[in-house]
């Protein structure tokens, strides 16, 4: 699968779950590999990417930390929007 | 320059008496920063009301990072504006935390830029802890420590920054090189320091012996503590002059010994090395009379933290012995497996002592390939509740091995 | 607290946490403050729904206080059961633990990290409660006084607050610091086993 499609595969997947569950690297890594039969340290690297340009953002709350999709106040305050 | 928003009469009482006082250093911090202003009168208010007022967490870090900056907010914005923001910056601290003056002078001039000019030095996670901030600074701030060589520490469900004793830089009770270590294991693992992938945090930190200055023992989910196999070795002149100088050696040393493994006639001390454990207490009293010799190494425990949430655990001990010589891949390599354990085995927020438990030793020695040894339990199991695999039988008991 | 300090026959680390997480290694500490919660937190149904994963808090009692509350969409918490850890507000703000007017202080005592002559141990409960009295805590400071004054009189030279009591026994350390016995003292969280007195040989 191209990177391109990988990362909108890994976008859709993080909106499935947007506001229902709290997603860690590793659900996202496990989710999209069995949607996509992409090997996991492919979905992980695509992710990272995604993180490194702000697409996705890591967040914490209630002790943990996870993964997100930014906010709209969020890229403004990077500078992405 | 900003005037003392708030009266503060509680807080008043602890500027008095002799010692340092944190109220005067957040009022000296006031005079530039609405932030430290503002905290005053959250605490004092908090001391009238006997309740705390901060809340932690969120959104907030720098872009690819997942952790090193901690969320943290007043709940009270309206009536402290100046710490609607007031974010901790974690700065991953040099080993044993050696730092020239300059480079102090030269992180506190960018803190009282961007923040509130206040800072803990050092946090207890040992970091070198800025305190206060806003959320649209932190890149400013990530940019200009990291340009001058700096870079952020663990937060979060992630590996925490590793810290260690000051070690061979200042201590010849030191049986390892703590500090290079630990520059190691974080060089190897910064992509698990900045990015967090893990159930919950994992600590590691390293002592150089078993006094563990780092507390390594009681707050790492992985404590390496520095050890020998070797001879105690015995310089009875310095004996003497400890004798002379007025220490009780018998009462002191050798009925304090916890294996009674030492002997003083007044005249000579002996030790009888293979009864040793290794606790330090004559060393430590008597460091220029004993010290320890032959092959230096370390032990290897795991499991320790605070109460929450099923209670504190101390680190108990997974490898009795390893050496540990650059480039420690043996070390590394075992850490990995370690964590690609827990990984495996783990709901979300259970340290890996507390999976330890709950999966059983077996499983987790199995995995990073570590025999079992006495030298791990305080004593065996003592029901006749026991596990079996069929394959024990051929490996052990049809051996006879007992 | 200097010039009691300077008579104890060991060091002496006094640690203070502001909660039961116990940052650093307050837990295993000669003289340790800890503050604590003793009600159950009330919960805020309507905000629970809103803002809080609902098994996520029924996960993170460590008691199984908790349980779900499908009628109001939220959840309930066993009195019984609940020891006021805290840890679902962590996962939780709608249930807020604070309460001004019975949050306290315990002390706990005997920790120590080094292995020399024995091994590390866990402070442990000396005085179950104080009331929150700010500024200066008159009475914690005290009590701590107190403790340090019998340690640093009846210990032994190397010997540290836990392995005076050790040697002493308890029973003997409550006795001589005149502190009073609770139900407080006795453990029945998860560690009551291994803290029973499993023989009649003790002091009067």
């Amino acid at each position: 699968m191209e990177k391109e499609e990988l990362k909108n595969k890994i976008f859709e997947y993080m909106q499935k779950y947007k506001g229902k569950k709290k997603l860690k690297e590793k659900d996202v890594w496990k989710g999209v590999g069995e949607e996509t039969g992409v090997p996991g340290d492919e979905v992980k690297k695509a992710l990272r990417e995604m993180i490194d340009v702000g697409k996705l953002m890591y967040s914490y709350g209630g002790g943990a930390s996870s993964v997100e999709i930014p906010s709209e106040e969020y890229l403004k305050e990077k500078g992405l929007l | 320059m900003s005037k003392k928003k708030h009266e503060t009469p509680m807080l008043d009482e602890l500027k008095k008496g002799p010692w340092p006082s944190f109220v005067k250093e957040i009022e000296k911090a006031a005079v530039k920063s609405e932030t430290a202003n503002d905290t005053l009168g959250q605490v004092e208010k908090s001391y009238r009301t006997r309740r705390g007022y901060w809340k932690h967490g969120g959104i907030v870090g720098v872009l690819g990072y997942g952790g090193g900056v901690i969320g943290r907010y007043t709940s009270l914005p309206e009536e402290f504006p100046g710490v609607k923001f007031f974010h901790t910056v974690r700065i991953n601290q040099p080993s044993g935390w050696f730092y020239t003056s300059k480079a102090l002078r030269e992180i506190c001039d960018i803190w009282d830029k961007y923040g509130s000019g206040l800072t803990n030095i050092h946090g207890s996670t040992g970091d070198l802890v800025l305190l206060g901030t806003n959320t649209e600074s932190l890149e400013a701030i990530f940019a200009e420590y990291s340009s001058r060589g700096w870079d952020l520490g663990g937060s979060g469900s992630a590996m925490r920054t590793p810290s260690c004793c000051l070690g061979p830089a200042r201590c010849e009770w030191s049986n390892i090189n703590t500090l290079e270590i630990n520059y190691q294991l974080t060089q190897e693992f910064q992509d698990e320091l900045h990015r967090p992938a893990f159930p919950y945090k994992f600590k590691i930190k390293t002592s150089g012996c078993a006094v563990d200055c780092v507390a390594s023992i009681a707050r790492a989910d992985l404590s390496i503590i520095g050890t020998w196999r070797g001879k105690i070795q015995i310089d009875q002149s310095e004996v003497q002059n400890y004798a002379k100088k007025g220490m009780n050696i018998n009462a002191e040393i050798v009925n304090m010994c916890p294996t009674q493994c030492i002997t003083y006639d007044g005249k000579e001390m002996k030790i009888d090395d293979a009864e040793c454990s290794r606790c330090m207490h004559c060393i430590a009293k008597m460091t220029k009379a004993l010290r320890p010799s032959g092959e230096r190494g370390a032990t290897l425990l795991m499991g320790s933290k605070a109460p929450i949430v099923v209670g504190s655990l101390l680190s108990w001990v997974i490898v009795p012995f390893i050496k540990l010589e650059p480039p420690y891949k043996e070390l590394k390599e075992l850490i990995r497996k370690m964590i690609e354990w827990w990984d495996e085995n783990s709901k979300p927020r259970e340290r890996i002592g507390e999976v330890i438990e709950i999966k059983g030793m077996r499983s987790f020695l199995e995995y990073i390939g570590v025999p079992p040894s006495p030298a791990q339990v305080k004593w065996p199991r003592k029901d006749p509740f026991i596990f079996f695999k069929d394959e024990d039988f051929e490996k052990v008991f049809k051996k006879g091995k007992y | 607290m200097s010039t009691c300090a300077a008579q104890s026959t060991n060091k002496v680390r006094l640690a203070v946490a502001c909660c039961v997480n116990m940052c650093g290694a307050v837990h295993c500490s000669d003289i340790a403050l800890v503050a604590l919660h003793t009600k159950v937190p009330p919960i805020d149904h309507e905000r629970v729904g809103k803002i809080c994963e609902i098994p996520t808090v029924i996960s993170s009692c460590p008691t199984r206080a908790i349980s779900p509350d499908p009628a109001k969409k939220s959840v309930k918490i066993n009195e019984e059961k609940c020891m006021y850890c805290g840890n679902c507000f962590t996962v939780c703000p709608a249930i807020d633990i604070h309460n001004p007017e019975s949050d306290g202080v315990a002390i706990v005592v005997g920790g120590k990290i080094g292995s020399l002559r024995s091994a590390p141990k866990f402070s442990k409960l000396a005085i179950p409660f104080f009331y929150n009295e700010p500024p200066r805590w008159p009475k914690i400071i005290a009590a701590v006084k107190n403790i340090l004054e019998v340690y640093a009189k009846n210990a032994r030279k190397h010997e540290r607050v836990g392995e005076w009591i050790d040697r002493i026994g308890w029973e003997k350390f409550f006795k001589l610091t005149g502190i009073e016995f609770t139900f407080q003292h006795i453990d029945d969280f998860t560690f009551m086993r291994e803290t029973m007195r499993t023989t009649p040989a003790f002091k009067w």
